[in-house]
This record gives structure tokens, C-alpha cells and sequence, in this order.
């Protein structure tokens, strides 16, 4: 189909929704039911106690109850639920006495052995719905590449596709229906706001109580905006335990499976200057990184074609889920800026001084006067982007990129704009050449690349051949810590291994 | 390009007698467009020959011309077709000035290879006797060696390495996540960003909800806009100091 047919289809896929609704089939389940109550009472225990005690025992709880929601394969199929019950089971055992609570420890243990010995009722409900519709009439959307996996694994026999949206984006399947295996806020809204199947239906155990829809971003402000309406039906013997009918509400993002943060540092100084503030980013693979409100970032964009996925992007659009390119060991700017001095060659030195001279002069304000006066001083001049002030003082990052802000920046440090202007864009220039040259190298080697292993595994090591920039590594962001920390400028941007990110993906 | 206005050209005669030789100069006649430099225009026959891009041309079969920026090398290309939408646009009657000397002020940003292949769809107005408008036509994209081009067009992987825009441009089109990820390095007058709603990623939204929020005037886009978005289309509009 040309691209002109796929989009009038997915347009019209986009109408039926519209006009009705999508469907969200929840089915009894009282194994299920049990555990859940069973980590209502841990998590609220949890609560009440602070952190420290529960933490181990409510990461694998919430990594259970994850994945009854999202892979409902029989049990002997199913390792990843029955590792999940037993590590429940063996946080339990660990935790024998040392708290006080044995009851809710015993609640825990017989209900995630009651999970993990029954073949799952929403899998049953996932057969029959199949049969209703037929095999070839079908696809199945799992909420991962791991529980795609498993589900295909279970139903690729029966000649079942399954997908995560994401290949579901790139392979475009011509069926009418979806069955979607998971709650509909477990998904991103593009699955139903921009549909490719005229029905769509989220299978969910009926314990599972939220059935919000997720809304374009934009639908709030917008004239046309797409809300997308629920009709629910339930199935099955959906008594629930009534401890859940009382009882304090805890919020659904606490029962998700969550990295673990470090706690804050104190931010009651402001960075050195060898400092950085940086968020600290879990990343694929137990690999973490501190990434600093500086230059843009390398990343790959796999729904893009060949030849235009490496990409690079400012670091606030960096997310949960977006694919960066990283060098081991030290920076890909550090490299790129060494390369480009090279470039300019005998202007080399004299451009680094005067890049040295205002950043240097930069920074002294910053460190006399503090960062917000800093700040209110540049924006009183009229630099529009003056709460970037302390990421120009970062020695890989050029400029700032308005040629108004910095003539006022300059004008404001006392420095004369010439030949601070003039070599600061020398050197941009010379630092995009650069980057060019290892942004072809990176396409090849991304082009080369199998894009079904990165999005299975979320990295992948990358070969180029240039001097100074082998040993990249394509790795997803699978989480971003809250708040921000100081951290060493030279440990910023580069990967290291971390296991904070044990209980997601 | 379809709203800006008609360039004012002189007669064909009498800009040629106006021009020094080296000058380049793109014209356009019946078949084709040319650029390249000029160097004489011969009275003394009639119809008068100019000669120009390596070539001579009878004055009287050309429709327009102009001088234009210097160009190091002649080039030719089929003269485009106006079409159906040219012809609802008005911009059929002076067709040939604005290929001679085109406003040239709109910019796409987006993945080349898509917008290639979106070049080569055909748009018409239902039940139009007109022949359809190539999109090719009515957009000429600077790509490739043309005689001629009103857009200029630039991969979102490619940005990065090419900003700033160039100044003169008074509207550019960011197509998709990778374009509107530069939004707050475009100072352009009329800024449209296109939301791929299947893309999961929603960061491109928050960027412009987020400059809407912060800096942003809202404009109704069916009452001060008049366009009314067909069913599936989500629109926001508003404005933002420069």
C-alpha cells in the first residue's frame, strides 16, 4: 500500500474509534484479586514504616503483579511468572523476622504461590476473544518486547501475531481487530489515537480498577481533539476481597515497577566549576549515566528510515524510551571538540583562548554572584535563553545558539564581541564538519544493525571506524530521575554499570 | 509560496537591455526554465536573440525573466505545470514571473526520503476539469540541480549541522519529532509543526504545549484562522513574540 493508502487507512481507523469507542473486556480472577489485596496491605505497611525495610520485598511484588497484567501465558509457558513468584517468596523468607508483620508475609507468600500454580484467567479470555473474531482477522498487542516474546511464544504456534506497538508501527498488519493485553494506561496514546485497526480491545483481570484512556497530548487545547471513549464489560467471577472495597487509595504509578533512586543530595550550593547538575538516567542493560542540561545529544530514531534514524536532539527531549548513542569511556563532545581544534588547525590555539577567556569570565560571575542573579542580570540585557547560563560555561558547548544572546552575553561579561564571536563560530562550524563526518559513519553502522535485537534487548554495541569514536553503544533511557544532583563535569554523559534498574523493563 | 505575492517583472526586451554581461538571470518560456549567466542581446534581427546559459533564445518566446544571484553553472528544467490547486490559488496568471523570480521563503524540515516520495503524489480539487498539480510542482523544492525553486528542504537528521535558517524566510514547515525537536531555534514568521500522532513518543507535543503555555497568545483556529480540520486532524494555533 502507498503511503497516501496506509495514512486514508489509518485516518478512517482513527473515525470508528472516534465515533466508537474502544472496548475494555475485564475477567474475573481471584488469584489474581488475592495477590493484589495481598500487595495493597504490603504497600501501605510500607508506607507507614518509610523506606529501607519493605523496598526489596515491594520491587518484586510490584514486578509480579506487573506481569499478571501483562503476560497471561499458562504457567507452563510462563517462567517469567512463576521467577516472579518465587523471588516474592524468597524476599519473604528473608524478611522472617525481621518484621513484626508475619501475617501479611504469610498473605503474600500463599498468594503469589496461588498465581504462579493456576493457568491465568486472562489468558483464557485472550484464547476465546481470538476464536470469536478468527486467527487471520487478528493481532495481538503485548505492552513490551519481553512480554511480546512470551505471548508469541505461547501463540505464535497457533499462527497468532504478536506485537509491541512499536513493531506494530513498522509492520502494519491489515486486520480489523486488536486485542490489546494490558490496561490502557499501560500503553502510550498513540495506540488509540492513531490507530491501524477499526476495533481495539484492552484485555485486563478484572482487579485492576483504573480504565482511564490515555489522551493525545495536545486533545487538551486542541479544536478537533481526539477523546476516545471506554465501553467496559466484565466477565467471570469478579467478587472482590472487600479489604479493597475500604481502605486508603494508593495511586497506580506506586504499584508500577520503579527504579531505585538514591536519595537527594543536599542542593544547597551551586556546581564548581568542574561541576555539573545532571539527572541521573537508568539506561538498558544495567547501564546508568549523568546527563547534564549541556549540549544536544546523539540518539536513534528507529521508526525513521534508513540513512536519516542517528539523530541529534536537545537534552530536555530526552525520555523513557528514547534510544541514545553513547561512547564508552569518555564523551562523544570531548572527541568532537578535540577534532574540530584539529580542523581549525595554527587557529586552533587562538580560538581556544578566547573560548577559555569568556566561559572563564562566565563562570567568576556565576561563582560571585550566584546562579539566579546571573540569570535575572542576562535576561534584564535581553538574552531570551538566559537560564542557560550555567551550561555555557561547560567547555564542549560552543555558543549559545541565538547570535543576539550572545553578542549581549559578551556585551555583559565587558569582553569586546570580536574575536570572541567570530572564533566561537568558527569553531561551531568546525564541531558541526566534525560531527557530519561521524554521523555518516554512525547511519552505516546503525543501518547495518539488527533494530529487532536493540528493541529486544534495549542496547546494542555499534563498530565505527574513525579514530576517537569506536565503541559506541545505542542504549535505551528506561528511566530519569526525578530530581537533579552534582556531580564531576568529566562524569557526565559517560555510561556506567548500575543495577537501579533491576525491577523494570 | 501560493499566498505570497506577484513579483512586478519588466518586459522580457527591456530587462535584457538593462543587463550586463556576466549577470545570471533565470527565464522562463513555453517549455522550460533556464538559469545562467547573460551575455548579449541581439536588436539587429527580429524577433531579437538574447543569448544566455550557454544558449541562444528568441526574446519574443520568452514570458519572464530576471536577474537573479550568481550561479557558477547553467541549468535547465522542464517549465513546471500550474495545475488544478494553482489555478484555485490564482497563481495561473502570472505563473511564469513567479519561476523566473520566486518569493522563495518557505522551508520543510523533515525526513528527506519521505518528503521525496510525498513529492510525487498528484493533489486536485474534486471533480476539477483542470489537470491534477504535482506536489513537486507547486512546492519546487531546491533539490537536485533545478533551474528553479520556491522550498528549501532540510533532513531533520541534517539540522543540527545547518542552523541557523537562513533569515529570509517567512514560513517553515517542521515535519514530525525530529524537526520540532529545533521549534525554539526556528525565528521564522509562520511556524507550522506537524504532530504524528502514531509516533509514541509524545515529546514533540510537549514542546509546543509547552511554548503555547509559557509564551504563547492561543488563536482559534476556525474562527481567526477559518480552517476547519477534517475529522481525525487535532489543530492548536497560536502566536509568540519574537
Amino acid at each position: 500500500m502507498t503511503r497516501v493508502g496506509l495514512l486514508n487507512r489509518r485516518y478512517a481507523a482513527s473515525a470508528a474509534l472516534q465515533r466508537d469507542g474502544v472496548e475494555i473486556v475485564a475477567i474475573g480472577d481471584p488469584l489474581g484479586a488475592r495477590f493484589n489485596t495481598a500487595a495493597r496491605t504490603l504497600m501501605l505497611t510500607a508506607r507507614e514504616d518509610g523506606p529501607g525495610l519493605w523496598d526489596d520485598l515491594v520491587g518484586a511484588v510490584r514486578a509480579l503483579r506487573w506481569r499478571l497484567l501483562t503476560q497471561p501465558q499458562p504457567i507452563a509457558l510462563n517462567p517469567a511468572l512463576t521467577d516472579g513468584a518465587e523471588e516474592v517468596l524468597r524476599r519473604v523468607r528473608l524478611l522472617r523476622g525481621a518484621v513484626q508483620d508475619e501475617s501479611l508475609l504469610d498473605e503474600i507468600a500463599s498468594a503469589a504461590v496461588g498465581v504462579s500454580s493456576c493457568d491465568p484467567e486472562l489468558g483464557q479470555l485472550l484464547l476465546r476473544s481470538i476464536d470469536e473474531v478468527g486467527v487471520s482477522e487478528c493481532v495481538v498487542i503485548a505492552s513490551n518486547a519481553r512480554a511480546s516474546e512470551a505471548l508469541g511464544g505461547w501463540l505464535g504456534d497457533k499462527g497468532i501475531e504478536v506485537l509491541t506497538p512499536g513493531a506494530l508501527e513498522r509492520t502494519q498488519p491489515q486486520v480489523e481487530q486488536a486485542y490489546v493485553v494490558g490496561p490502557p494506561r499501560f500503553f502510550r496514546s498513540s495506540l488509540v489515537t492513531a490507530p491501524l485497526t477499526n476495533s481495539l480491545s484492552f484485555l485486563i483481570p478484572a482487579w485492576f480498577g483504573d480504565r482511564q484512556i490515555p489522551r493525545s497530548a495536545i486533545s487538551a487545547y486542541a479544536e478537533g481533539a481526539m477523546r476516545i471513549e471506554a465501553r467496559v464489560f466484565t466477565e467471570g467471577d469478579t467478587a472482590e476481597p472487600e479489604a479493597v472495597i475500604a481502605g486508603p487509595v494508593i495511586a497506580e504509578e506506586d504499584f508500577l515497577p520503579q527504579p531505585l533512586w538514591s536519595p537527594r543530595q543536599a542542593l544547597d550550593r551551586e556546581p564548581g566549576s568542574d561541576e555539573v547538575e545532571a539527572h541521573k538516567l537508568l539506561l538498558s542493560g544495567g547501564q546508568a549515566m549523568w546527563l547534564d542540561d549541556g549540549e544536544r545529544i546523539r540518539a536513534v530514531d528507529l521508526l525513521q528510515p534508513h540513512g536519516e534514524r542517528v539523530v541529534h536532539i536537545p537534552v530536555s527531549s530526552v525520555r523513557v524510551g528514547t534510544y541514545l548513542l553513547l561512547r564508552q569511556g569518555e564523551t562523544e563532545h570531548h572527541a568532537l571538540h578535540i577534532a574540530a581544534l584539529a580542523r581549525l588547525a595554527s587557529l586552533g590555539p587562538a580560538v581556544e583562548a578566547s573560548q577559555q577567556s569568556w566561559k572563564k569570565r562566565l563562570q567568576q560571575r556565576l561563582s560571585q554572584h550566584g546562579q539566579a542573579a546571573v540569570v535575572n542580570a542576562l535576561r534584564g540585557e535581553g538574552v531570551k535563553t538566559a537560564e542557560r547560563a550555567r551550561a555555557w560555561t561547560d567547555p564542549t558547548l560552543v555558543r549559545p545558539h541565538s547570535d543576539q544572546d550572545f553578542e549581549r552575553l559578551l556585551a555583559w561579561l565587558d569582553l569586546p564581541i570580536q574575536p570572541h564571536f567570530g572564533n566561537a563560530t568558527l569553531l561551531r562550524r568546525a564541531i558541526y564538519q566534525a560531527s557530519a563526518e561521524v554521523r555518516v559513519q554512525l547511519e552505516s553502522a546503525v543501518s547495518a544493525a539488527d533494530v529487532s535485537v536493540l528493541e529486544r534487548d534495549g542496547s546494542l554495541g555499534l563498530d565505527l571506524t574513525q579514530e576517537g569514536f569506536r565503541g559506541m553503544l545505542a542504549t535505551r533511557v528506561i528511566a530519569i530521575s526525578p530530581h537533579a544532583d552534582i556531580v564531576p563535569r568529566r562524569d557526565a554523559r559517560v555510561p556506567f554499570e548500575d543495577r537501579s534498574g533491576q525491577w523494570l523493563e | 509560496m501560493l499566498a505570497s505575492q506577484s513579483p512586478l517583472l519588466a518586459a522580457p526586451l527591456l530587462t535584457l537591455r538593462q543587463l550586463a554581461p556576466g549577470t545570471s538571470v533565470r527565464a522562463v518560456n513555453s517549455g522550460y526554465v533556464v538559469a545562467g549567466s547573460f551575455s548579449s542581446l541581439d536588436e539587429t534581427v527580429f524577433p531579437p536573440r538574447a543569448r544566455f546559459a550557454g544558449s541562444y533564445w528568441q526574446v519574443n518566446g520568452i514570458d519572464a525573466i530576471a536577474a537573479i544571484e550568481h550561479l557558477a553553472e547553467p541549468r535547465k528544467s522542464p517549465r513546471p505545470e500550474v495545475g488544478s490547486i494553482g489555478h484555485m490559488a490564482h497563481v495561473d496568471s502570472d505563473w511564469a514571473a513567479r519561476l523566473a523570480a520566486p518569493a522563495a521563503d518557505l522551508a520543510i524540515v523533515g525526513t528527506s526520503s519521505w518528503l521525496d516520495g510525498d513529492f510525487d503524489a498528484w493533489i486536485t480539487r474534486a471533480s476539477d476539469s483542470l489537470a491534477p498539480s504535482s506536489i513537486r510542482d507547486l512546492l519546487l523544492p531546491d533539490v537536485g540541480p533545478v533551474a528553479t525553486w520556491f522550498t528549501r528542504i532540510y533532513s531533520s537528521a541534517r539540522l543540527s549541522e545547518q542552523l541557523p535558517l537562513p533569515a529570509d524566510l517567512r514560513c517553515v514547515i517542521l515535519d514530525g519529532f525530529g524537526a520540532i525537536k529545533h521549534l525554539g531555534e526556528v525565528d521564522a514568521p509562520v511556524v507550522i509543526c506537524i504532530l504524528d500522532r502514531s509516533v509514541a513518543d509524545d515529546t514533540a507535543a510537549e514542546i509546543v504545549v509547552q511554548l503555547r503555555n509559557t509564551h504563547g497568545e492561543p488563536v482559534l483556529v476556525r474562527e481567526d484562522l477559518g480552517w476547519r480540520a477534517p475529522a481525525g486532524v487535532e489543530a492548536v494555533a497560536f502566536t509568540v513574540a519574537l
